[in-house]
């Protein structure tokens, strides 16, 4: 049993691993969430976030390490930690006959700090009626009443499984500008998995990114921004080994070679070197540019992608 | 609390529909089938039960599988998994209103009947189930029923839902489960065991239930929402206990029908084989309610075969060559009438099932002195089979009077019986036809020889034939003097007759002699001829026992106690016939029945402590039991 320490972190999970049969669906995967900060968990369908929500829900035993929230494990005592989180599922579960508002009076009774008043009012702003059974309303609706639930009881942090996932524009927008503003209001700890990349991107502290059961990343949004970087150039006469080489000590993430050059993504850069390399490799034409979030994902989780050095995690 | 009350509001809610419709079946008995005239006033409330009892089932599959089977296959069940409610909360607020939703629609069902028709109603008597002779308990038993359908229901959804491949082992524990208690139960039916199966069946019934309510919580607990984890939890959980709960009731089942000698409460019959050492012990048993048991126990070593359990107390069903090698009986299952058989001469003597049954009663068995036939009466005829391979070899009809029959085999090949009318079914002549048959002969076409008959001048006699067939004694009922009367057992010729009053017992010694014990007006034993002469008459207050030897008689005083099993502070006398000398030669009490000849005569010494009286030492040799 873990014991509750007021300086444990939120949420944190450590040498976490899931099967289903014999497909592994997490990997010895461990990482912890700073109270105040947004962490995002990234990953390709199937790449094992939803196990790892489920774990720190108190859904699914790991098969090995641990969930704790608030210094608490979460298989042993998920009823009890559950009161501090609201919850975001990725499909919204609520009883499709009940209406809303009676889902709403359901979760008032259990919850006691559940801000009725609060709950009314974000569904007016999202423009759902509170008197349609909730298997009657749309999805994006059915996502805006579990965030309503989720942030009514006013937790200390929320945990969202992938909130957004078959909503459309506008609901998404809706979802994540309420969940930012809430954020402000409050300072909430929040741990969600998405694949809003550009989204996330204004809102998250911290990024995780799963590939295949294993954490690639784990590290402050800033950090990878900082030390990753777009590369392009003009190939130089004497081929391939040499753009190798000169790449090799910046960890290329991916390269592709084009009719008019290279392009790649590093993930240790630092400029000094860069110009260095650039200089003695003969490069031509060398430009560097920022990477943005997605790009970054995609050029981690892409099969061919070679491979990195995580950084940064527990 | 606050979350157990909201799921379960919230489940009412959700289903509450279910009640109005329940209110408005409930109308349908007493409203159109009342008014309309078409049946009885006293009809309606039970056709009204019979609707209610199918509306509940009905609801009990819809409530079973929504309880949150549904919502766990849909992978709804995480709304109330990922807010602050326990497992068990969960578990309480979705099956304790699925619970109170049927219990409130079974009410509602039957409500209007019962208010508008009030009156007895009943469930007849199920085989060894007892009646339930109120309204609340028919009820209470139909909700039972319904409840135990609820959870099954919700079990089954489940397991089939989960499309797992471990669906086999649930099958496969299912099968394993449901032939382990029906055997064990079987096995409780076929022996009589009435109390055991009514108190094991409602046990195993109760352990049903509660493993049903305990495998539920346990998968919600251990899988929370995860299906495949729900499918495997509920397996264990369920058929875990309950393949445990079957090897108990097959274990319990096995002790019931398989007493030891020393489980007998007391010896309430001893009969003893024509020869030999055998003797057969039968009486009620520890722990065992009214079942019976039957023993054949050595007294010369203290072997014991048990021949099984029986319904009656006992049963003087045994029949012994005439050496006591071999023993058979008739042992009646609820189903027909089986015959066993031992060879008590084998080192390990094996009870053996017969090639032979009968459907309906079977009873007054006899062994040809060989051993190899047997004969026995079964629905009004005289049926005699091969004992080892089941082959009748001979059918024919007999009296059908109560108590009409006697057989002894004269020789191998040939049986005498005596044929009994007139006694109970006043309807027939009050007679006894003496007939013999000839074995093997002609099951289809054999006809009885008619060889004596013995007429009789009222109905309702008292009466027996000796041993080796010779002598016939009648004691007419009606006659307020007492008088038995001596008949030759071949042609039935009048012999003789005793008159010792209305307060005596009597007996056939081995030679067709006659043992009368006198109660009044002074207490003593008499010992005539076949004749009705008296040969000896001995003062004491004496009970017949046995006759260990042609000469000498063993009895015991006439107790307090008048019950067998409870043998008393009685004395043993040695009487000899031919001096008239008798000597008290220990303690004990001679069981009644006719021992003659085999030169060992068993003693009770307590309950179910027996001795056997040696003849060359003259002494009472303790029989302790192996």
């Amino acid at each position: 049993m873990t014991a509750p320490t007021t300086s444990a972190p939120p949420l944190a999970v450590a040498g976490l691993s899931v099967r289903y049969g014999r497909r592994i669906a997490l990997d010895d995967v461990s990482l912890s969430v700073a109270a105040g900060s947004v962490y995002a968990l990234l990953g390709l369908n199937g790449a094992g976030k939803s196990s790892l929500v489920r774990c720190l829900l108190g859904l699914r035993r790991p098969e090995s390490g641990s969930a704790t929230l608030f210094g608490r494990d979460v298989w042993s005592h998920r009823a009890a930690v559950l009161g501090e989180i609201g919850v975001v599922p990725e499909e919204p579960d609520a009883p499709p006959t009940l209406p809303v508002g009676e889902i709403a009076r359901f979760a008032a009774r259990i919850h006691p700090k559940f801000d009725r008043t609060g709950f009314d009012d974000r569904l007016r702003r999202f423009g759902v009626p509170a008197n349609v059974p909730f298997g009657r309303l749309s999805k994006g609706q059915k996502g805006q009443v579990a965030l309503a639930l989720a942030l009514a009881p006013s937790p200390r942090m929320l945990i969202l499984d992938d909130p957004t996932l078959g909503l459309d524009a506008k609901a998404r927008r809706s979802v994540f500008e309420e969940l930012i503003g809430e954020l402000a209001e409050r300072g909430n700890t929040v741990f969600l998995t998405t694949h809003e990349l550009v989204a996330v991107e204004g809102i998250a502290d911290r990024v995780g990114i799963l590939r295949d059961g294993r954490l690639l990343v784990d590290e402050d949004l800033e950090s990878l921004r900082a030390r990753f970087r777009r590369l392009r150039f003009t190939r130089p006469n004497d081929g391939d080994a040499v753009v190798d080489r000169a790449l090799a000590d910046l960890s290329p993430v991916s390269v592709e070679r084009r009719p008019w050059g290279v392009e790649a993504i590093v993930s240790a850069f630092v400029e000094e070197r860069w110009t260095q390399l650039a200089g003695r490799a003969d490069l031509g034409s060398p430009e560097v540019e920022a990477v943005r979030l997605e790009d970054l994902f995609l050029a981690l989780v892409e099969p061919t992608g070679a491979s990195i050095e995580p950084r940064g995690a527990a | 609390m606050n979350a157990f009350a909201a799921i379960f509001a919230r489940e009412l809610r959700l289903r509450r529909m279910l009640l109005i419709g329940a209110l408005a079946i409930g109308f349908i008995g007493p409203v159109f089938l009342g008014l309309s005239g078409q049946i009885a006033a006293d009809s309606v409330s039970a056709v009204a039960l019979l609707i209610g009892l199918l509306t509940c089932i009905i609801y009990a599959l819809v409530l079973g599988s929504g309880a949150f089977a549904r919502d766990l296959v849909d992978g709804r069940l995480g709304f109330d998994f990922v807010r602050p409610v326990s497992g068990f909360s969960v578990w309480a607020g979705r099956i304790g209103a699925a619970v109170a939703l049927l219990v409130a629609s079974a009410v509602l069902v039957v409500a209007p009947a019962l208010l508008l028709y009030p009156g007895p109603h009943s469930l007849p008597s199920q085989g060894w189930f007892p009646s339930i002779d109120s309204t609340a308990g028919a009820v209470a038993a139909g909700l039972l029923v319904c409840l135990i359908l609820l959870l099954l229901t919700h079990v089954v959804t489940v397991l089939f839902a989960s499309r797992s491949a471990a669906l086999v082992l649930d099958l496969a524990g299912l099968v394993a489960v449901g032939l382990w208690v029906n055997a064990a139960l079987a096995r409780l039916y076929r022996n009589w065991a009435q109390d055991a199966f009514t108190a094991g069946s409602i046990s195993y019934l109760v352990l049903f239930l509660v493993v049903l309510i305990g495998a539920t919580l346990a998968q919600l607990l251990v899988g929370r929402t995860d299906l495949t984890r729900n499918h495997r939890a509920l397996s264990v959980a369920l058929w875990v206990p309950l393949l445990l709960g079957a090897l108990a009731l097959d274990a319990v089942s096995r002790w019931v029908v398989s007493p030891k000698a020393t489980d007998l409460l007391g010896a309430d019959a001893v009969y003893q084989a024509p020869a030999g050492s055998w003797f057969e012990v039968g009486g009620n048993l520890r722990h065992r309610g009214s079942l019976g048991g039957l023993f054949l126990i050595d007294a010369a070593t203290g072997r014991v075969v048990r021949q099984g359990v029986s319904r009656e107390r006992w049963a003087f069903s045994t029949t012994f060559s005439r050496d006591g090698r071999i023993a058979a009986w008739l042992a009646d299952t609820p189903k027909e009438t089986e015959v066993r058989w031992t060879d008590l001469s084998a080192s390990e003597p094996k009870v053996e099932v017969a090639p032979i049954s009968v459907a309906g009663v079977a009873e007054v068995p006899a062994l040809s002195p060989d051993g190899r036939w047997l004969a026995f009466r079964s629905d009004r005829r005289l049926l005699v089979f091969e004992l080892r391979t089941g082959r009748l070899v001979n059918s024919v009809p007999i009296t059908p009077d109560w108590d009409a029959l006697r057989i002894r085999w004269m020789a191998e090949d040939r049986l005498r019986f005596w044929s009994a009318g007139g006694n109970v079914d006043i309807s027939l002549e009050p007679r006894i036809s003496i007939a013999e048959i000839q074995v093997p002969g002609d099951p289809g076409q054999g006809a009885p020889v008619p060889v004596g008959m013995i007429p009789l001048s009222v109905h309702g006699y008292a009466w027996d034939v000796s041993r080796d067939g010779a002598t016939v004694i009648v004691r007419e009922n009606r006659t307020a003097t007492g008088r038995r009367n001596l008949f030759d057992g071949r042609t039935g010729a009048a012999l003789g007759e005793i008159n010792e009053g209305t307060r005596s017992g009597g007996f056939l010694l081995a030679d067709g002699s006659v043992a009368i014990y006198v109660l009044s007006p002074e207490r003593s034993l008499a010992i005539y001829d076949r004749t009705g002469v008296l040969r000896r008459r001995f003062s004491k207050g004496l009970l017949f026992g046995a006759q260990p030897s042609p000469n000498t008689i063993l009895a015991s005083s006439t107790g307090a106690e008048s019950s067998p099993g409870h043998p008393g502070p009685r004395h043993l006398w040695l009487l000899d016939l031919a001096t008239g000398g008798m000597r008290e030669v220990g303690r004990g009490w001679i069981p009644v029945s006719p021992t003659v000849g085999s030169g060992v005569a068993i003693v009770l010494t307590g309950p179910i402590s027996f001795a056997r009286w040696d003849p060359a030492t003259e002494t009472l040799k303790p029989i302790v039991l192996r």
